[in-house]
């Protein structure tokens, strides 16, 4: 079968090529650094108030829904950019390179092409935001204790899931151009635009990055609210995301 | 028996320009095929739509008697292919490389094994065959670019200017490795170093603008479309002869290098007999005098430049 031959090419590049080893790293240190910041905190910002006589700050003591709020913020922000960064050139750069058209005079169909790349980008996230996610989910029962293992997952799948979002949009990028960088400033554009969509009022709320919402509810076990919408909307755009992509990439001119 | 090689109507556009202009070609079967011409004039393309790469704006493209498609990949089973610069996955060593393209030729363990540690003997990279590939010299990405094109067997082998950007001892490796694939299958080869392709080619296709202009055997070639050409060698540079016979009507054109001076005729007849009578009179002290067997070259820039 092509697409195992194709699979294990793409795994083994992301083993070699150290894509694998920087997502991991990065989400392994993000989810071990969300704990211990919202543990720390508080303690900085007496430690400033200390150095101005007079000034008395009062803060609660911090809780594991300090913890979780500040791994979903993670989440949110950085690691998004960190998943753009690291895949932005997987067709660009196969493209920028010209290693494709002696794959591509095979007897491989280019959906089997996309298809094998696709799943080799999101196991390199899944097994990245697994490592993330237990090392945050260990360091949060250290320092606070009392986090649900139940609510935990259902955060991360939720959050995983607008990962996911992220990671075809920037797929869809790397097929459209023709350069790894072009690829990660339209990538980075679309990012852009669901953003600002999701900050519409009412349509916001059934947008991807709703998600992280819900994900944030989720995981200190108190859902408000309904939000399939997001799901289903999320779902959607990945689908969309691949279909442009093949649509695109089976024209294309190599 | 059904031509290794078929295009009727080849035509592709991008855009206004016209890469490609009808282009009708037909290669037989087990030949070492040189299709010529120069820089621009199509050759690339066609070897691309050839290898499923492209998809011609008209016209067909047949390999083996099935038309070859970037839709259809079963099209592609009967073709290896090397482009112009093949450019490797540098992280992957050259078996490992053989052995990702026999997989998706649908080859598996020991065969694929097999199959990959012959083609490193074939091309002489068994001893780097487990260094990464980029730190391979560029010859020895060339043998190995051959090598994955030959991994399936192909019927037709594509080479897409195999020797352009060779060093001369790459260069005397990689035709001698196609000069040992003849008869085993049909290599048609794009190229424009005309030395390559008189050393290996039994047959010839020159394209100009998109479009064929001749194809025949080599030496039908020269003797179907080369100009006559005669070389004369004075003892001293002769100007006047030069002038003489840049103004006379059966001349062609004159090249001067040195003292030699070749030139290509318009008539043959007339050639033969007023070149000694136009010597004697001008007083040069001719050193030799004969005419010049007709060059691939001479026959690529008639037709070229016609």
């Amino acid at each position: 079968m092509a697409i195992v031959v194709l699979l294990r090419k793409e795994l083994l590049e992301q083993w070699r090529a150290r894509r694998l080893l920087v997502l991991g790293v990065a989400f392994l240190f993000f989810g071990l650094l969300s704990p211990v910041t919202a543990k720390l905190t508080p303690e900085l910002i007496k430690l400033a108030g200390a150095s101005a006589p007079g000034l008395v700050i009062q803060i609660p003591p911090p809780s594991v829904a300090d913890a979780v709020a500040q791994y979903i913020k993670n989440l949110s922000q950085i690691l998004p950019l960190v998943v753009l960064l690291a895949t932005m050139g997987s067709v660009a750069g196969e493209v920028e390179r010209g290693t494709l058209p002696m794959v591509l005079a095979k007897p491989v169909g280019r959906g089997t092409v996309l298809a094998a790349k696709y799943l080799g980008l999101a196991a390199a996230l899944l097994i990245a935001q697994l490592l993330g996610a237990l090392a945050a989910y260990y360091y949060t029962q250290v320092l606070f204790g009392g986090l649900e293992l139940g609510a935990f997952v259902a955060m991360n799948l939720a959050a995983g899931l607008y990962l996911l979002v992220i990671l075809s949009l920037t797929f869809l990028a790397s097929t459209l151009v023709r350069s790894t960088v072009a690829a990660g400033a339209l990538a980075f554009g679309f990012w852009v635009l669901l953003l600002i969509v999701s900050s519409l009022p009412r349509v916001g709320q059934h947008t991807p990055p709703a998600l992280l919402a819900w994900a944030a509810q989720l995981g200190t076990g108190q859902p408000n609210g309904s939000h399939w919408g997001a799901l289903w909307a999320s779902v959607a755009l990945i689908a969309v995301c691949l279909i442009a992509a093949w649509l695109h990439f089976r024209q294309e001119e190599l | 028996m059904d031509a290794a090689i078929a295009c009727r109507g080849l035509t592709k556009r991008y855009g206004s320009v016209v890469a490609l202009d009808g282009l009708d070609l037909e290669v037989p079967p087990r030949v070492i095929f040189g299709f010529l011409g120069p820089n621009g004039a199509g050759k690339t393309t066609t070897m691309k739509i050839l290898a499923g790469l492209l998809a011609p704006t008209a016209g067909v493209a047949c390999v083996g008697g099935i038309e070859v498609s970037p839709h259809d990949p079963g099209s592609r089973r009967r073709v290896g292919y090397l482009p112009e610069e093949p450019s490797f996955y540098g992280w992957m060593t050259a078996r490992e490389y053989l052995l990702f393209a026999a997989g998706l030729l649908g080859m598996a363990g020991r065969e694929a094994a097999r199959r990959a540690d012959e083609l490193l003997d074939l091309v002489d990279l068994r001893q780097a065959s487990g260094r990464r590939i980029g730190g391979f010299s560029r010859g020895m990405r060339q043998r190995l670019g051959i090598a994955q094109a030959l991994v399936g067997r192909p019927a037709v082998l594509l080479l897409d200017e195999p020797s352009s950007a060779l060093d001369p001892l790459g260069r005397r490796d990689v035709l001698g490795l196609i000069e040992r694939l003849a008869g085993e299958t049909t290599v048609f080869m794009s190229t424009h170093i005309l030395a390559d392709v008189e050393r290996l080619c039994q047959e010839v296709a020159i394209v100009a603008r998109g479009r064929l202009v001749a194809q025949a055997g080599q030496n039908e070639l020269r003797h179907r479309y080369a100009a006559p050409i005669f070389e004369i060698e004075t003892a001293a540079p002769a100007p006047a002869l030069l002038e003489r016979l840049r103004g006379e009507p059966w001349v062609a054109r004159v090249d001067q290098e040195a003292n030699v001076l070749r030139i290509t005729a318009r008539d043959e007849q007339r050639a033969r007999r007023e070149l000694p009578q136009i010597i004697a009179a001008l007083g040069e002290q001719l050193l030799r005098y004969q005419q010049a067997q007709p060059t691939l070259e001479d026959v690529f820039v008639r037709l070229v430049e016609a």
